[in-house]
Parts: structure tokens; sequence; C-alpha cells
């Protein structure tokens, strides 16, 4: 599992070259640059504008810059913000422990929603039931984001005082993003578990589970849902890494400090060094995501476990 | 008997005024007033930096007022120059040579004293380092030298006059750092200042916190703690506010302002705008280098419809290019045998157009923004101009995408606003060739000859005149169309007071206390 481990994160390197390259080239086609973000904020000389192109080393051409952003990043130098002249890294990491928190509550949220109620509607298939919960699943995606935030904040946030209208001030600051990220991702879990959980439902070794006087209780949650686990785990693990990435609109409401914000108002400011090394930071950390999942099968399921085992032998 | 009832009713009428002139005194005990030791300030633009030659932006201008101290102060209530840590100044004859007398009961926030010789550091060392921002380093340029005659006087000598330089000098990105703490603390030495707050926290697009400087040389402020918490969203900033997590709500929705006036507690205060919303007319284009069609357009816009429609009434018309509390602002048009561009004139409209190139219209232009409320301007201003048959069509760019068009000069017509400042001079950049403000790329020789003219003007009546002379060329010419100054407006809990908040948007927290 060390080697797959391994081999795995050598391969992100070609795909962080693939990213950087990409957004480098992307940053280069967009209309404008740091020194028109300048310029939008003051006026400036002729002679000042030429004075800010030496000093952001715009004078090259983009392949050239981007060789010389790539040397740094072998040095493990993302470079330093236009804006703000601090090291991208450290932006990136200050960010981080919010990003973290609000992607981890989402997940929660959002699991505490959709499992029971993919469970619920996989057993009561084909009823009113069974309908109810699919549509109110789909209200979660169906709601705007900023929509859902604001009427948490007028509904909840006033009305009880220990939970602050914004920021990110301990705990109970979490509560209110993380409903409102969390409701939005419920729909895709909730009707994968569904399917999922239909699939493993009918097999035979629940009938025997049950033929032995197991409750139904236990034989759903015991030995259906563990079957059921891996595509729920793929789907959870695929929007706790997406999370990762920022939720724009919900920080800019609730004023969460998270690297979502932080990637937008870098675009829109044309901070190229500060968008690569994000976008940079964020593949990186997806990947670890994914391959953090990937892992996880094997811990969920024997079969798996098995087949990395058969794999190691045949190294051998 | 009789006497015993009068006796006793005596002493209990006595007793009774006793209790209640008691009883009228606890009030008063209870009025005296408590207040916080913090105050919270909601605000709605990003700060990245403490060092003031990195920035200049209206809210770093906001912190770096609380935290540091220029040499001359700009009161924009008097729209005067006030002493600040020079106590007072002169200059030569040629505007070039200007020398200060300073304070000499000033301290940083290290405990150091101030002198001249900070005064000297600052500019050599903002006018060195990489991170100074570009206009500062350019004004820090044209000084030719900073000569220490001695702890409390120094010198300052321009490579050229310029008799708006204090102007210049009194914008806070000019305040004066410490050589020790600079120099022991490349990073944070910047951020220590003379003012009356001093730096505590600084997390860039997060919050601030400032702590009060005991020794502050103007007499300690009354909060100990100043916390600014930077909430993008207008709605979640008055939430925030309603819910009593801030005292302040910098810049609620203009949208929301009825709202706030029907809550409880909660104070609105409009400040009069001094940023200036205008189109620009890209004179290289050739349909549009025609003074004739720009006044045609200038009379047949209605400006009160646009703050109305786009700026939910929350502004106020402007009938001239030259902010109103600009040095040198003249606006009596009828007296120069002029037409004010508003109230709108349609005839008068018609007529210019009927002497322009297009005399019955039928041109299309392209206007373009980049704001959504500045799209809502322009889609009125596209529902005005059927009224000459020009069609307008509305573009929206990005704030980089849009300057790199106006850069390029190959946009038609934009709409902007611009923080005009009290310095006569600094029009200049919308009205001289080399500037990136001049997007009407406007080029005169008799303007550019105006502007250098008073800029060594001793004789104010000739200084005002100049800049009348060049007013009186701009309405006549209309490169650009003044469209409104915005409001700006503030939210507070009724127990705020001390803060002053002007039109500028850069308001003075150095005095705000909040009642418990």
């Amino acid at each position: 599992m060390l080697r797959y481990a391994i081999k795995r994160l050598l391969l992100m390197i070609p795909v962080i070259i693939g990213v950087s390259f990409l957004i480098f080239f992307i940053m280069d086609l967009a209309p404008g640059n740091i020194i028109d973000t300048k310029i939008a904020e003051e006026n400036m000389t002729e002679e000042e504008t030429e004075l800010l192109r030496e000093q952001y080393n715009l004078n090259g051409s983009m392949i050239s810059r981007y060789f010389k952003y790539m040397g740094g990043l072998v040095r493990g130098d993302l470079g330093k913000s236009y804006i703000t002249g601090k090291p991208v890294l450290e932006s990136y990491l200050e960010k981080m422990p919010a990003t973290i928190v609000l992607a981890a509550a989402s997940i929660l949220v959002s699991i505490i929603i959709s499992i029971p109620l993919g469970i619920y509607s996989a057993i009561k298939r084909g009823t009113f039931t069974d309908n109810t919960c699919m549509v109110l699943s789909f209200l979660g995606l169906s709601i705007p984001n900023f929509w859902l935030g604001l009427m948490l904040i007028i509904t909840i946030a006033l009305n009880v005082k220990w939970i602050p209208t914004s920021g990110f001030r301990g705990l109970a600051s979490v509560i209110l993003p993380a409903i409102t990220v969390g409701t939005g991702l419920t729909a895709t879990l909730a009707r994968t578990t569904r399917s999922s959980m239909l699939d493993v439902l009918n097999q035979d070794y629940l009938r025997t589970e049950r033929a032995k006087g197991n409750s139904e209780f236990r034989v759903v949650m015991r030995f259906a849902l563990v079957n059921a686990l891996i595509p729920i785990i793929t789907i959870a693990g695929g929007q706790f890494a997406a999370c990762l990435g920022g939720s724009v609109l919900t920080e800019t409401i609730f004023a969460w400090p998270g690297v979502g914000k932080l990637i937008i108002d870098s675009v829109n400011s044309r901070d190229v060094p500060m968008v690569v090394g994000c976008i940079i930071m964020k593949s990186f950390s997806i990947g670890l995501v994914v391959l953090g999942v990937d892992l996880l099968y094997a811990v969920i399921d024997p079969r798996i476990k098995a087949m990395y085992a058969r794999g190691r032998r045949r190294s051998r | 008997m009789k006497k015993l009832l009068m006796v006793l009713l005596v002493i209990a009428l006595a007793t009774g005024l006793c209790f209640a002139g008691a009883a009228s005194e606890k009030p008063a005990a209870a009025a005296a007033v408590e207040y916080k030791d913090t105050a919270v300030i909601g605000f709605q633009t990003k700060t990245s930096s403490i060092s003031p030659p990195t920035q200049t932006s209206v809210m770093h201008r906001l912190f770096f007022n609380l935290t540091h101290d220029t040499l001359v102060d700009y009161s924009e209530e008097t729209s005067s120059l006030v002493p600040g840590l020079a106590k007072e100044w002169k200059v030569s004859d040629d505007f070039r040579t200007w020398t200060f007398t300073l304070r000499d009961d000033v301290y940083f926030h290290n405990g150091e004293k101030f002198t001249a010789d900070d005064v000297l550091f600052t500019w050599e060392y903002a006018k060195n380092d990489s991170g100074t921002n570009a206009t500062v380093k350019t004004t820090y340029n044209k000084i030719e030298a900073v000569n220490v005659i001695d702890d409390t006087h120094v010198e300052i000598v321009l490579k050229n006059g310029d008799i708006d330089f204090l102007y210049t000098y009194s914008n806070e990105s000019y305040s004066v750092l410490n050589r020790e703490a600079v120099t022991a603390d490349a990073s944070k030495g910047p951020g220590i200042g003379t003012g009356p707050y001093m730096n505590d926290e600084f997390v860039a697009s997060d919050h601030t916190t400032l702590q009060r400087w005991d020794k502050y040389w103007g007499g300690a402020a009354p909060t100990k703690t100043l916390e600014f918490r930077f909430i993008s969203d207008a709605t979640t900033r008055l939430a925030a506010l309603e819910a009593g997590e801030i005292d302040v709500c910098q810049g609620p929705n203009n949208t929301e302002h009825s709202i706030i006036r029907g809550m409880d507690g909660i104070e609105l205060y409009v400040c009069p705008g001094m940023n200036l919303t205008f189109l620009a007319f890209n004179s290289e284009v050739p349909a549009l280098n025609d003074p004739n069609l720009r006044l045609a357009i200038a009379y047949a816009i209605n400006n009160q419809e646009i703050i109305d429609g786009a700026a939910s009434g929350v502004g106020s018309v402007s009938n001239g290019m030259w902010g109103f509390f600009t040095y040198g602002y003249y606006d009596d048009w009828a007296g120069a045998g002029l037409a004010a561009y508003q109230p709108t004139n349609l005839e008068k409209a018609k007529e210019y157009l009927a002497k322009s190139n297009y005399p019955n219209g039928g041109l299309k232009i392209r206007m373009t923004c980049n704001s959504a409320w500045t799209v809502g301007a322009l889609q009125i201003i596209q529902a005005q101009l059927k009224a000459l048959n020009i069609e307008v069509e509305v573009q929206q760019l990005d704030s980089a995408g849009f300057t790199s068009m106006t850069k390029a000069k190959e946009h038609e017509v934009v709409i902007q606003s611009a923080a005009l400042t009290g310095a006569g001079g600094d029009m200049a950049k919308f009205f001289t060739a080399g500037n990136t403000a001049n997007t009407a790329t406007y080029n005169s020789e008799k303007v550019s000859e105006l502007f250098k003219l008073a800029a060594v003007e001793k004789d104010d009546a000739k200084r005002q005149d100049y800049y009348k002379q060049i007013q009186v060329i701009i309405h006549e010419e209309a490169p650009y169309i003044p469209l409104y100054y915005a409001g700006t407006g503030v939210a507070y809990s009724k127990k705020v007071s001390g803060a002053v908040w002007n039109g500028s948007g850069k308001f003075d927290y150095s005095k705000v206390k909040v009642e418990k």
C-alpha cells in the first residue's frame, strides 16, 4: 500500500506542472494585469507604469516568466503576492485552518442529512416517502447558497446570541456556514446512498442475515450499509476535496477567511503568483484527499486490501 | 391632638421630601456614562499592509491615520492644511524649499523620540524600498534633498517648485516612520508610528486590532482597543450590527437605508460624497472628438434620474468636472456666459446635436463600466439618449480588464468614479497627457499651460483665475460629463459617539467611544 501511495504522490508532479502551465496561460490571456489593477485604484504616469512593469517582471514573454516561476517552485518557493508582498505559501496556509474546518463541518452536515435520507429512501423505494426524501435532498441543492446563508443569518444568528453572524470566531461560528455549504451537497450524496443501498438491499446474504433473526435495523446498518459505503465514500471524499478549494459565495456571505475568496480576489486583481500558487496548493490538497479516500477503501473493504496485498506479492 | 397630627404630617412630608431628593439623585448617579474598552467596526474594503508607503487606498489611509502621523494634516472640515507633527512651516518664493518646525513632545510606539532624522529616514527608506507604492515613490522622487537642520527643524527641497506639495504630503501614505523600528524589523517596523493607536494584530482581509498609545502627543484616545472586522457582504455587515457584534457598519447597501432607519438602537448617517462619478469620452475615437456631440449628450442626460435609479437616491448632482471641495472650484456658469449641464435641457441638447457631425443622431456609442451599479447608470443613460436618436451599447468588464482597455485607449465612453482631493493641481491628472486617469485622452496646450502657471502662482486670486479658466474650457469642450457624487452611508449603534465620518470615506475613529 505504501508503494501505491508513493506512486500516486509522484503522479501529482505532472499534474502540478500541467495545472500551473494552464493557469499561467489563462491568466496571461485574460485582459489586464496587476498594473491595471493598480491603475484602477490611482492615477499613474507612464513612467510609473513602466517602473511597475519592471518591478513585477512583466516585460518578458509568458514562457520565460513561467520557467522563472517553475524555477522557484522547484526550490519550494511559490513566489510573493503582487498585492500584499507576502509569500504565497504563507498567505495560503493562513487561510487553510478556516477552510479545513468549514470543509469538514460541511461534509459532516451533508453526511448527517443525506445518509439517513438515502437509506430511508432505499428502504421505502417507490413510495411517497421515497419521493419526499429525494425532493428534500434536491431542495438543498436547488437553494442558492447566498440566499440560504442570508436567511440563516437573519432567522438564526439574529435570534440565537451565541451563534455569530460572520467571521471565524470559535466553533459556534462554523454552524451556519457549514449548514449553508452542507445542504448544497446533500442531493448528490443522498442519491448515491440510495442507489448504492438499493444494489445491496436485495442481496442474498442479507436474506440470510434476516433469516438468522437479526433485526431489520441491524441488517441495514451492519450488513447493508457497510457494503454500500464505497460509492458513498467516493462521493463524500470528492465533495470534501472540492470544499478544500473554498466556497466563494459562502465565504463572502459569512466573511469566512477561506481560500476560495483568496483565489477569486487574486484572479480579479490579476495577482498571478497568488493565483498559480493557490491553485497548485489546491491541486495538491485535492490529490492528497483523493489518495486518502482510495486508501480508505482498503480499510472498509477487505477485498480491496487483499488486492493491494496481491499487488505487493507480485512486485516481489 | 391636632398639633400632634400637624407635627406628624410635617415629619412625614419632610421625610418624603428627603426620600424624593434621594430618588432624584439616584438617576443622576446612574447617568454617569461608562464606556466599553473595545469598539468594533465592520468595514467592506480589503486591507493588505500596515506600512504607510506601500498603500494609498482610502481604507488603508484610515488605519494609517490612527497609527501614524504626517508632518501636516489636511482637514476635510475646513478644506485646509493644519499642523500635524510639524507645528509650523514656511516655503521659499519658488515653492521648492519647505521648512518645518517639528513638535518635540512626540514618541513612537516603540518609545523612541520623534526627531527630524525620522523625516529624513522615511524619505530615504520609501524612495528605495521595492514595496513602496508607485505614486508614493514618484512623489518622493520629486524631492531633491531632506536636510536635517536640528532635531526639531527639517528642510525638504524639491527638484521643481510645487505649490500643492503639502496637499500631497499630507496624505497618510507619507506618514513618518521610525529609523530604529524599521531597521530592527523591516516587516513590522513600518507599522510603528506616532499615532493615537498602535498596531496589535493584523490579519490581511480579516481583522485588524489596534491598542491605545497612552503617550500620544494629542492626548490619549478614549477607547482602549479598536477592532476592525472585514465583512465584505453589506447585508451580513448590517446583520452583525443588528446582532450587536459590531458597533459601526461602514457602507451599508443604499437599498437598505430605509430598513436601517426603522431599526431600534441604530442610526444612519449619510455623508455627502466626495467621489465623483462621470463619463469620459475617448477623443481618439473620431466620432467622439466633437465637442458639440459631447455637449448634446451632457445636456440630454438627467443626472438626478441616474442617482435615483442607480444609487437608490443617495447622492448629489454634479455640474462640473472639478471637486466642489477642491481648490479653485468654479460653478458660476451663468457668470461665465455658459449654461449649466443640469437640470436637463433637451432643447439645448438638440441645438448642439444639430451643430455636430451627427445632426440627426443615428450613431451608436459603446459605453463601458466595471461594476454592477454603473451598469444600472449606463442603462438609464441608454434610455435617456434615445431622445437624441443615439444608440448606446452597454459593456461591463472586470476592473483589470476595464483599465487595460482604457490604458490601451480602446474604449469609446467609460463611466467611472474618482476620489478627488483638495489640491487644485491634482486635477491635472484628468486633463493632461501621460496620466492614466486621463481616460478622455484629452490634450489641450492651453489647459496644460494654465496648470503649469497655477502650480507656481503665489497670488491666490490669480491662481483661482487660472483654475477658473481651465474649468470654463472643460465645460465648453466636455471631454468629461460629470454625473454625481455618491453619498457614503454609515450605520451605527446609538451608543457610539466621537467618530468622524466624512464624504471622502476616510473616517476618523481616534475619538470614538461606545457606551456600555
